[in-house]
């Protein structure tokens, strides 16, 4: 272990840390169990499988508690890996239709990482409990998202703080965020519990005043967490299309907001500086995708007589922000719409959301230094004694940070063609039926974190076709997808194991 | 000569690009270009075919160069910033001229965006056909279909070598190995004069080897069907990496051992001609150029996997043939070409993702190839070690070099801008391809769009599926014909020229 250059002890240690808490988290899922008169041992077997594994892994590395960044992007690596496999027990135990090792796991892995992506073909028969947890991994994958994005990556240099943190007026104001990762994270953690709280009052109070029948506190709970990490899971076959149009637009609402940088949201809503917002070019430039995203859905729908009325205009912004966002709601099946709409929906699934999040895929603030990057080089190619400097939100973003934005882009589109290509090799192979639009769309739909995909593997539709191989492809790119790749390729690479 | 005075005063107020005096560069080169009709016409008398409509075009072309000559002023010296405009408009204007023969005399293209997208294809050395019946054109005007490549191929050499570089596009100046005479402060016209002086003997020399191999292949009866008028019009689409053959079959009905000739001389019209230059004159060993083994590689590499492929799947047995079909194709499609020695798109779905990929990457930098070529794509993936590396050791200062040289930051940068805009090029043009075909309601699988704008903006010429190498882009909708066109004009510029004309900045001061 000493010829490392890696601590492995010490990013075991900290996994061992996080087992014993994901242990805690069975609970949940136990209470409702007996409170629903459904079996709980599944439940109780995996909490006590997961605490024994925690404690064993912190016994075995005791001592080996301090953690320095290189130990980092294993630790990150590991984490969505081990997490999804311990959280994966309770479908492996006693869910018939994830009965297969691959299956369980990928819905685990979709779940820890808010894709929403499933390989069930009916929801409605699980178990409430069972159903239950399944949308907890989403809301308890966003609270990891959530340190990830704001607190991990930024260290690792993957991101870069200064996206982040561009135009918060120096470093003050990041000192008084917090200056540990510890207290940035606590402070985020309030106020994803506070906006989750919000919602699911929002939700349940649509249900308690019969504005919509189907919704009660436990479906406001299950969907309030499914929205505010982004995720996508859904406790119906038909996903939101079984709830009533006012309870469709108060999840928009939530999930809009889920999608803006968290950092931006503290400061806005706990720290009431909501000057910030108009300043701030990432946000400017969300908004405005998700208005012309929605505008341009809409037209086709409209266009191709696939809807109309009211139920166009919501259904077209619905799946669009649903899209956009990595989410993955659905209130009507999109893949009937026309191919133009489709691809519309493809292209914004490689828009993602702000950083800071608990969205994935390739993120507008990259998108947006992309634009300026562009624009620059083209000066410059005429004008070449010019020196440029590029800002954010007025601040200047240093070359480094945008050379890895940069390189972010051909490393993000490889890994997809890598993807879909392989989607579509395999399927040859084990004669599925699968289109190379439908390739292209579920290798998008898992790398940048959104779920649904198009073809069987659409809205209301189901992965279960894939063969386990594909599975495992997919999974890999989630995985992928929400590490924002660069910590795995450094896993790869020979100089990070040497001391 | 009002007009003289009205673009005088135009000069005036646009002080940052001196627009006459590109211009008068334009006309120049446009009177010169009337010159090559001259060739159609005698083969024309030759066949007793209809020469006029190569007068006609000829003196339309000498006119107009004169005329734009005439109007704008010889201005002083053209600067970097006058050579975007300039390489922009001569393409555009040279596929015009090209056109103007097909639009008087070839009833397949009496639509003017068919005959435009022809020449257009010609003389960006593409080598994509909207013709359904090759066979049908008289022999004068197929050989001018050929002929057009291999002027767009001179223009290509001069443009890759010596222009580009000048202009910095894609981080050139630094990549290219070129044979660039004189300092950069020269006036852009000499280099160019320089350069076509130097490299045009290599273009022109290895024109004549390979017609003279290809001629004698004929004449000592190892290929019945390669006559010298066959040896010639594949050699115009050959050495200038073009691709239209006279054969509505393109290679398949030669014999083995011409498609290994011709296999051979597009290996070598994808690599640099400074490299060819500096073999003949210097006797410098071409292998020491990191870009031209890394061209060798990958030409071996993925003719393996297409050889193991086609065996595996049955296509061919085990031989010579699989070996051949493997290789020619491979060459034609990475060095841009698009020659082909059987119907590729009827292959399997492996090849022809190994044939996408090659579409993108291109022949080598400095040669009449297209594409993203093979120096950036390994610029790209140094830069992606480097980044990872330096995610672990932030404090490490990593240069990225290139023949052992250190390549500058600056250069790093415009070589990752370019990826961004050829990406950027290459799925919008796929994107609008496949929304306007399924508006138009054309049957064809999604895939062959992201081919065809792969196959456009790379210059190669075939794409899958109906527009295969035996196939025809006749089906596309005139709308798509001119996105082709548009992705034809601006991958052969390297995009960045062209897109530095939408910028505001660019004719401020």
């Amino acid at each position: 272990m000493t010829a490392l250059g890696v601590d492995v002890g010490a990013a075991l240690n900290l996994i061992g840390a996080l087992l014993r808490y994901l242990s805690l988290a069975f609970l949940v899922p136990a209470v409702l169990a007996l409170g629903y008169d459904e079996p709980v041992w599944p439940f109780a077997v995996s909490g006590v499988i997961t605490a024994a594994a925690g404690v064993g892994l912190g016994a075995m590395t005791h001592g080996r508690e301090r953690i320095g960044p290189r130990e980092g992007f294993l630790i990150v690596a590991l984490v969505w890996l081990l997490i999804p496999a311990f959280g994966a027990l309770p479908f492996l135990l006693d869910e018939p239709q994830l009965s297969n090792p691959m299956d369980a796991f990928f819905e685990a892995v979709s779940g820890f990482t808010a894709t929403g992506a499933t390989v069930l073909t009916d929801i409605d028969a699980l178990p409430k409990a069972m159903a239950m947890w399944r949308q907890l991994t989403h809301w308890l994958g966003g609270m990891g998202i959530i340190v990830l994005a704001v607190a991990v990556l930024p260290r690792l240099r993957i991101g870069g703080r200064q996206l982040l943190e561009s135009e918060l007026a120096g470093p003050q104001e990041v000192e008084r965020l917090g200056a540990t990762i510890r207290e940035t994270a606590r402070r985020l953690w309030v106020l994803y519990i506070g906006l989750t709280v919000v919602a699911i009052l929002a939700l349940a109070s649509l249900g308690w005043s019969g504005a919509d029948p189907a919704m009660n506190l436990y479906e406001g709970v299950a969907h309030a967490w499914s929205a505010l990490a982004l995720g996508g899971f859904s406790t119906k076959n038909l996903s939101l299309a079984a709830f009533q149009p006012i309870t469709q637009w108060v999840i928009l609402g939530f999930i809009v907001l889920a999608g803006i940088n968290f950092l931006r949201l503290y400061r806005v809503i706990v720290q009431r500086h909501a000057s910030l917002v108009a300043r701030d070019e990432e946000l400017r430039l969300y908004l405005t995708f998700l208005v012309v995203g929605s505008a341009l859905v809409l037209i086709e729908v409209l266009a191709g007589g696939f809807l109309s009325g009211a139920e166009a205009v919501r259904s077209s912004i619905f799946q669009a922000v649903s899209i956009m966002t990595t989410t993955g709601f659905a209130t009507s099946d999109y893949t009937r719409w026309g191919a133009l709409a489709l691809m519309t929906l493809l292209v914004l699934m490689f828009i993602g959301t702000s950083a800071g999040s608990t969205g994935g895929s390739i993120k507008v603030v990259r998108h947006l230094l992309v634009w300026k990057l562009i624009r620059r080089e083209l000066t410059q190619t005429v004008h070449r004694e010019e020196v440029l400097p590029i800002r954010l939100s007025g601040a200047v973003v240093d070359e480094r940070a945008l050379r890895s934005v940069v390189i972010f882009f051909p490393i993000y589109m490889g890994l997809f063609a890598l993807g879909a290509v392989l989607l579509a090799i395999d399927a040859r192979r084990s004669h599925l039926a699968l289109g190379a639009f439908d390739a292209i769309g579920a290798a998008a739909a898992c790398l940048g974190n959104i779920g649904p995909a198009f073809g069987f593997a659409g809205p209301f539709g189901s992965y279960e076709p894939f063969s386990d191989l594909s599975t495992g492809v997919l999974t890999g790119l989630m995985w992928l997808g929400r590490l924002e790749i660069i910590p795995v390729a450094v896993l790869l690479s020979r100089r990070y194991w040497r001391a | 000569m009002s007009a003289t005075i009205g673009l005088q005063a135009l000069r005036r107020n646009t002080a940052g690009v001196d627009v006459s005096g590109a211009l008068n560069l334009v006309g120049t080169l446009i009177k010169y270009l009337s010159a090559a009709f001259l060739f159609p016409t005698v083969l024309a008398l030759g066949y007793g075919e209809p020469a006029w409509p190569y007068v006609a075009s000829g003196m339309i072309v000498l006119a107009f160069g004169l005329v734009l000559e005439r109007v704008t002023s010889r201005g002083g010296v053209i600067r970097a910033q006058e050579g975007f405009l300039v390489v922009s408009v001569v393409w555009a204007l040279a596929a015009w001229a090209v056109a103007l023969p097909y639009l008087f005399a070839e009833p397949q293209l009496r639509n003017p965006i068919d005959a435009y997208f022809e020449a257009m294809s010609g003389i960006t050395t593409t080598g994509a056909t909207t013709l359904i019946d090759i066979a049908a054109l008289d022999q004068s005007m197929a050989m001018w279909r050929q002929f057009s490549q291999w002027i767009g191929g001179m223009g290509i050499v001069v443009l890759a070598l010596a222009i580009l570089p000048r202009l910095r596009v894609g981080g050139s100046r630094q990549l290219v190995e070129s044979e660039m005479p004189g300092p950069e402060y020269e006036p852009l016209k000499t280099t160019i004069r320089d350069t076509a002086r130097r490299l045009w003997l290599v273009y022109v020399g290895l024109s004549a080897l390979m017609t003279l191999i290809l001629c004698i292949l004929g004449w000592t009866g190892i290929d019945d069907l390669m006559t010298e008028y066959q040896a010639a019009a594949h050699m115009f689409a050959a050495m200038p990496t073009g691709g239209f053959s006279p054969q509505p079959r393109s290679l398949e009905p030669f014999a083995p051992a011409s498609q290994w000739v011709i296999g051979v001389f597009m290996l070598l019209a994808g690599a640099n001609f400074a490299l060819h230059y500096r073999a003949v004159v210097r006797r410098a060993s071409p292998f020491r150029d990191e870009e031209f083994r890394l061209y060798l590689a990958f030409i071996f590499v993925a003719t393996a996997g297409i050889f193991l492929e086609l065996l595996r799947a049955d296509i061919f047995a085990a031989g010579e043939g699989a070996l051949r079909n493997a290789f020619v194709n491979v060459v034609s499609i990475m060095t841009t070409t698009g020659f082909a020695t059987s119907d590729f798109a009827l292959w399997t779905g492996a090849t022809s993702f190994i044939f996408v990929v090659l579409m993108l990457i291109g022949g080598c930098a400095g040669s009449t190839a297209g594409a993203i070529k093979v120096v950036r794509v390994s610029l790209l993936a140094k830069a992606l070690h480097r980044e990872v590396d330096q995610t672990i050791h932030r404090e490490a200062v990593v240069p990225l070099s290139v023949n052992g040289r250190i390549v500058d930051e600056r250069t790093v940068r415009a070589v990752l801008g370019f990826l961004l805009f050829y990406l950027l090029l290459f799925l919008g043009g796929a994107f609008v391809l496949a929304i306007e075909e399924a508006r138009a309601g054309l049957e064809a699988a999604p895939f062959v769009h992201v081919a065809t704008s792969a196959t456009m903006l790379g210059n190669v010429g075939p794409s899958l599926g109906f527009a295969g190498p035996m196939g025809s882009m006749d089906p596309y909708s005139p709308f798509s014909k001119s996105v082709m066109i548009l992705l034809m004009w601006a991958g052969r510029l390297e995009i960045i020229p062209v897109a530095v004309l939408l910028t505001r900045r660019y004719w401020r001061a």
